[in-house]
């Protein structure tokens, strides 16, 4: 019964999105915005801290692990939110296994769950929509 | 770092081998040669033969980087088979000129070479079985049973027991080439199931990304399109295949351990 109801009741959510690849991005982004939620996109934690008073506001923020080889990592940019009393809902995303060292780090973090790559959309949307 | 393959790591030490026993050769008969002239006044030609083939092989050797294993035992036996007549001459004249003769010198020094520097183990077997057939002979043929210096100084039973040790050193070695090999099989092995590892984690996160736009733009078009449902429905499908193919790294890799070891029977073999 308690399902249902939830299942109907739509809570817009604002979601950071944290990934390096523009494509991924940008899908996450739209996909998200067919149940209205919101988002602040940043492919790096530059960008994500150029963007601190919108990304400190959001409910969730989708971490990608893996933000390229030059550039710190999603658990950076987790240390970096955590740092700057981020209230949100945190959950990594990765396409990496579960020894990398990079995702054995994000599992150490209370609370945020590490999503493997390739997440249905319909998982990511449920997913979302519990946090709201 | 990578393991040198078997042929080469077996290759480089034969090689090694046989150019320190024609260097050893090319010493010793140049020491005998200079003993000879001592006592006798003259050098038997032989002393001086055997040192030019020792230079010879030692010169080849160290310019042909690539020799194979094969061809520096070959190498080794055209090096040391000389020494068959060569031991008989020095045995035969010390015995028949009736100095005072320590026996068999020059077959135990064979021995203890034979032991330490033939490449292969079977060689080293083979050649200490030749030696001691050629000592059997000379001991036949000059009736040393009537001898009563050499049966005074413990032979024939100090050269049999240096040949007995010879031979239990002999299968020690082979013994240690053995678990070598067998450590070496496993370091391969580690080393193939590692990098197959590398390659197949390397595969599924590069493909984690791609699978992951596809799986997003599906449904971006479903909601837009849901009237192509038949074709959307087929690229799920596919998705799925290839999100599937990842947890295959597992089996890959056990198959490709498999194919490695395979390879690696057929080598030794």
């Amino acid at each position: 019964m308690h399902a249902r109801r939830w299942r109907f009741q739509i809570v817009m959510v604002t979601v950071l999105i944290l990934e390096d690849d523009v494509d991924c991005r940008e899908l996450l982004g739209e996909v998200l915005a067919t149940r209205a939620h919101s988002c602040v996109k940043a492919g790096t934690l530059a960008e994500l801290a150029g963007r601190k008073s919108e990304a400190l506001a959001c409910d969730l923020a989708l971490l990608d692990i893996n933000l390229g080889p030059t550039q710190p990592s999603g658990v950076d940019a987790c240390r970096w939110l955590l740092r700057h009393g981020f209230h949100g809902r945190i959950a990594f995303l990765t396409g990496h296994g579960d020894s990398h060292p990079l995702v054995l780090e994000a599992a150490t973090f209370a609370n945020a769950p590490v999503l493997a790559k390739p997440i249905k959309a319909r998982r990511l949307l449920e997913f979302v929509q519990e946090v709201g | 770092m990578g393991l040198v393959a078997l042929p080469e790591r077996d290759a480089f030490a034969a090689r090694r081998a046989t150019i320190a026993t024609a260097l050893l050769l090319l010493f010793t008969d140049c020491g005998f040669a200079a003993i000879e002239r001592a006592v006798h006044g003259d050098i038997h030609w032989m002393y001086l033969a055997h040192a030019t083939l020792g230079a010879l092989i030692a010169l080849l050797l160290w310019r042909s980087r690539m020799a194979s294993a094969r061809w520096s035992l070959v190498a080794y036996v055209v090096l040391v088979l000389p020494m068959l007549p060569i031991v008989w001459v020095i045995d035969a004249r010390a015995l028949t000129s009736g100095a005072p003769w320590q026996p068999f010198t020059g077959a135990k020094l064979v021995v203890l070479g034979l032991i330490v520097l033939t490449p292969r183990s079977t060689a080293a077997a083979a050649l200490l079985a030749i030696f001691i057939a050629e000592w059997a002979l000379f001991w036949n043929h000059f009736a040393l049973w009537t001898h009563p210096a050499i049966t005074a100084s413990g032979e024939p039973w100090v050269v049999l027991l240096y040949f007995m040790a010879g031979l239990l050193l002999v299968w020690m070695r082979w013994h240690n080439h053995r678990l070598d090999r067998e450590q070496y099989e496993r370091d391969l092995e580690a080393q193939t199931i590692r990098e197959v590892s590398q390659v197949a984690t390397a595969v599924r996160d590069l493909a984690s990304t791609p699978l992951q736009n596809l799986e997003l733009s599906i449904a971006d078009l479903r909601s837009r399109h849901p009237e192509e449902q038949l074709t959307l429905e087929r690229m799920d499908r596919s998705v799925g295949r290839l999100t599937d193919l990842r947890p295959l790294s597992d089996k890959e890799k056990e198959m490709a351990r498999v194919r490695v070891l395979r390879t690696v029977g057929e080598h030794l073999e």
